[in-house]
């Protein structure tokens, strides 16, 4: 069970004081799949960072089965937007890297990694350097690092917002499969929100800085999801809404005093000429 | 093959300009007698012994350059107090050419051995300094906290992330640095007498021996491009191989 406690961020840039993340409490319990969507630069990813103990909050408490998070550690793996791999070793010793760290004797440590490459079914690839990986691929290998360690807890900070979309299609189905089989509990960060309905069992709307949740969605649907089904559409259209006016609170606040959010309207078909071509 | 050819044909120009006589031999010396002399003095064994001196120095300064230089470098990088205070004093010495210390190492060490290594040793030791530090301050943070995540801390982040994230920046440090020690030895042997190759050149010049100044320059080439070829550029092609960067 991860549980948060009035957490709270200030960042100093420029000189002035800025509030990332106002008083936020949270509780996740075992084997969830948690997604936090909120418009970019809302702090979603600082409060990942504060639960992986990257960072520190200025005020509250995160627990982890009632053990305080002071710092990072294997019970917290992150998998970062870039892969973050070791670009010196192999995908199999970026693999074996924690385990290695954690003073795992070399024979189960290189079992342990095959075991999770094949998971990630990039057993093919163990000797690749991550350069010679696809992007996708090196997702994969950063996912079998992070699952290596038994994590209590994975925390995911946009791991396929920089993936195209067949591959990050593709990535999905396998992170709910591998989630069906280990039933780690998932931090999944994003601002997609059709892959968070995809993959959640709930989904935390975040406000525009300083973050605070906004609005919580639970979807009760069974694993693999098809998102063209009625319900899963009709959760995806509300959270959208509700994601929608913290994405203009965030425009407003950036763009010029004259911008407003144009709703979908009929707009004429290009081809309209008054018949001029008769 | 091209190549091969291309310095043939350079030696043959050489060859053919050494012909027309429009100095005499003992200020422009044919290829022929270049190769003759270097093989003499190969032969008996002059060149070897002046070679082996040479080297000698030049890994005794290099050596004792790696070693501080990679200290300081580390110190620098970690600690911010010594990098402001030591980092405009290190690139300001990055801009001396090392013979300028000549007159005070001479004044402190005599035309002596350990003149000659100060030299090498400050001509190597910057650079080295330098792309240490900022080897090691360039690591991408991503990574330092990816490791910091899976359990690494302190010298163990060190030695496992750190140093081999900072190799590729650190070796071109070394590299440069032994192309600055190559060059500060040959200033050094030149204006202090001892056994060496810069000391075979002075004598050569004294006694007008033009071919013999050229076998020393075409075995100093040689040598310092060898080193450079086999053993940094090589390095530095393994580890851009591994990690992908594109070839310089």
């Amino acid at each position: 069970m991860l549980r948060l406690e009035g957490i709270t961020k200030t960042f100093a840039s420029n000189g002035r004081r800025v509030q990332a993340i106002s008083p936020l409490s949270l509780e996740v319990r075992e084997g969830q799949f948690v997604s936090l969507v909120g418009p970019s630069g809302c702090g979603k990813s600082t409060l990942l960072n504060i639960i992986a103990g990257l960072d520190r909050a200025d005020a509250g408490t995160v627990t982890l089965d009632g053990r305080p998070v002071t710092g990072p550690g294997v019970d917290r793996v992150v998998v970062f937007q870039e892969a973050a791999l070791f670009p010196w070793l192999t995908a199999q010793k970026n693999v074996e890297f924690g385990l290695k760290m954690a003073g795992v004797p070399r024979e189960e440590r290189s079992v342990r990694a095959r075991q999770f490459l094949k998971m990630v079914h990039l057993s093919r690839f163990a000797d690749a350097y991550p350069h010679e990986l696809s992007g996708g691929m090196r997702q994969r290998v950063a996912i079998a690092r992070a699952l290596a360690m038994d994590p209590r807890l994975l925390l995911m900070d946009e791991p396929f917002a920089a993936l195209d979309a067949q591959t990050r299609a593709l990535l999905h189905e396998e992170v709910t499969a591998i989630w069906a089989e280990t039933r780690k509990t998932v931090i999944f960060v994003t601002h997609n929100v059709r892959e968070a309905v995809y993959l959640s069992d709930r989904i935390l709307v975040l406000s525009a800085r300083p973050a605070s949740i906004k609005q919580e969605f639970r979807i009760p649907a069974g694993r693999p999801r098809d998102l063209t089904e009625p319900g899963l559409a009709y959760i995806e259209k509300q959270i959208m809404e509700s994601l929608r006016v913290e994405i203009d609170r965030v425009a407003q606040a950036e763009l010029d005093s004259d911008w407003v959010h144009e709703t979908a309207r009929l707009l004429p078909p290009p081809d309209r000429n008054l018949g001029s071509d008769i | 093959m091209k190549r091969l050819g291309f310095y043939l044909l350079l030696i043959v120009i050489w060859e053919a300009i050494y012909r027309l006589s429009l100095w005499p031999p003992y200020l422009f010396p044919g290829p022929l007698e270049v190769a003759s002399s270097l093989a003499r003095g190969l032969a008996d064994g002059s060149l070897l012994l002046a070679v082996a001196a040479s080297f000698r120095r030049l890994a005794v300064g290099y050596g004792l350059a790696l070693a501080v230089g990679l200290s300081l470098g580390l110190l620098l990088a970690r600690n911010r107090t010594a990098d402001e205070l030591l980092g405009p004093l290190v690139s300001g010495m990055q801009a001396i050419p090392s013979i300028a210390w000549l007159p005070l190492t001479v004044l402190w060490m005599g035309l002596s051995e350990a003149s000659i290594i100060t030299i090498v040793f400050l001509g190597a030791v910057w650079s080295i300094v330098v792309n240490t530090q900022a080897g090691i301050r360039n690591v991408p943070p991503l990574w330092i906290r990816a490791a910091r995540t899976m359990g690494a801390k302190g010298s163990r982040l060190f030695t496992a992330v750190v140093l081999p994230a900072a190799l590729p920046q650190m070796l071109s440090g070394w590299r440069l640095a032994w192309a600055f020690s190559w060059r500060s030895l040959m200033a050094g042997e030149l204006l202090s007498p001892g056994r060496g190759l810069g000391e075979v050149l002075i004598v050569s010049r004294n006694v007008n021996d033009m071919a013999a100044v050229l076998a020393v320059i075409v075995i100093i080439g040689v040598f310092g491009s060898l080193v450079d070829n086999l053993l940094f550029q090589r390095a530095e092609e393994q580890t851009r191989r591994k990690w992908g960067l594109a070839p310089a």
